[in-house]
């Protein structure tokens, strides 16, 4: 194994990782919506909704950063991000580039703009709840793809 | 302003594509100023019923197709928050 390979593997580690974190958030999310009152939620309750926010973010980001090094390790274009996400496509690791840009824009939406009206909040996670199930099935794909090309023992093989 | 023509049609048809018929259009911000140089393209548009979704999908289609950084606000007809009145007041209507 090269060392760049290695470092595929270790960000897929990681990104193991992220996907157990991110899918308590999803749980705990799930209990607390449909939220009918904003202004009742608790600092703990917030601190879930945040907490899920960010995972959800991080986990797309680290899986972009993951893809873009297997495009490298593959000689593909990089650069674009966007010819990432076609190489992506057509290993099929994952369903469209757009839809991955739609929920890059989401979380940049979500984590930039101050948003106070409670039907644009409720939105926000809506989207981001439903799109939590499109991130988990692409990391899926894209361990599959590796297992193929880069032959290796990782954590997720034992589980 | 600092658009072509066809870039012009390209905002405008794929915001009447993605976010309705109705959308009226302003361009705010630098792009308007033929003196500047460079910037994102800063657009107001206003509907019946602004959707998330939509949003993002016309923000992300016009990146795509314009190549440039799309900032791209979405409030319902006649919003009265300051960045509508801001838009309006210094913005070009496509």
């Amino acid at each position: 194994m090269n060392e760049h390979v290695a470092l595929i593997w270790k960000k897929l580690d990681h990104l193991a990782r992220m996907r157990e974190y991110l899918r308590y958030s999803i749980a705990q999310v799930a209990k607390l919506l449909p939220i009918d009152n904003w202004q009742e939620l608790q600092p703990d309750q917030h601190e879930t909704l945040a907490a899920f926010r960010i995972r959800f973010s991080e986990y797309q980001e680290h899986m972009g950063k993951t893809m873009k090094a297997i495009a490298v390790e593959e000689e593909k274009p990089s650069e674009p991000f966007t010819a990432v996400l076609l190489y992506m496509e057509k290993l099929q690791c994952i369903t469209s580039a757009d839809r991955w840009k739609n929920i890059r824009e989401l979380r940049n939406a979500v984590n930039h703009e101050y948003e106070d009206d409670p039907a644009v909040l409720h939105e926000f996670f809506d989207q981001m709840m439903q799109s939590a199930p499109d991130l988990l099935l692409w990391h899926g794909q894209l361990l599959d793809f590796c297992h193929r090309t880069y032959p290796h023992k990782s954590p997720d093989q034992n589980q | 302003m600092r658009l072509t023509p066809a870039q012009i049609d390209t905002i405008k048809s794929t915001a009447q594509a993605v976010l309705g018929e109705g959308v009226q259009l302003t361009l705010f911000g630098s792009r308007v100023h033929d003196d500047q140089k460079g910037g994102d393209v800063d657009l107001y548009a206003e509907v019946d019923r602004p959707e998330l979704m939509k949003k993002i999908r016309c923000k992300v289609s016009l990146q795509d197709q314009l190549d440039m950084p799309v900032d791209l606000i979405v409030k319902p007809l006649n919003d009265q928050s300051p960045i509508a009145l801001i838009a309006k007041q210094e913005g070009i209507r496509l």
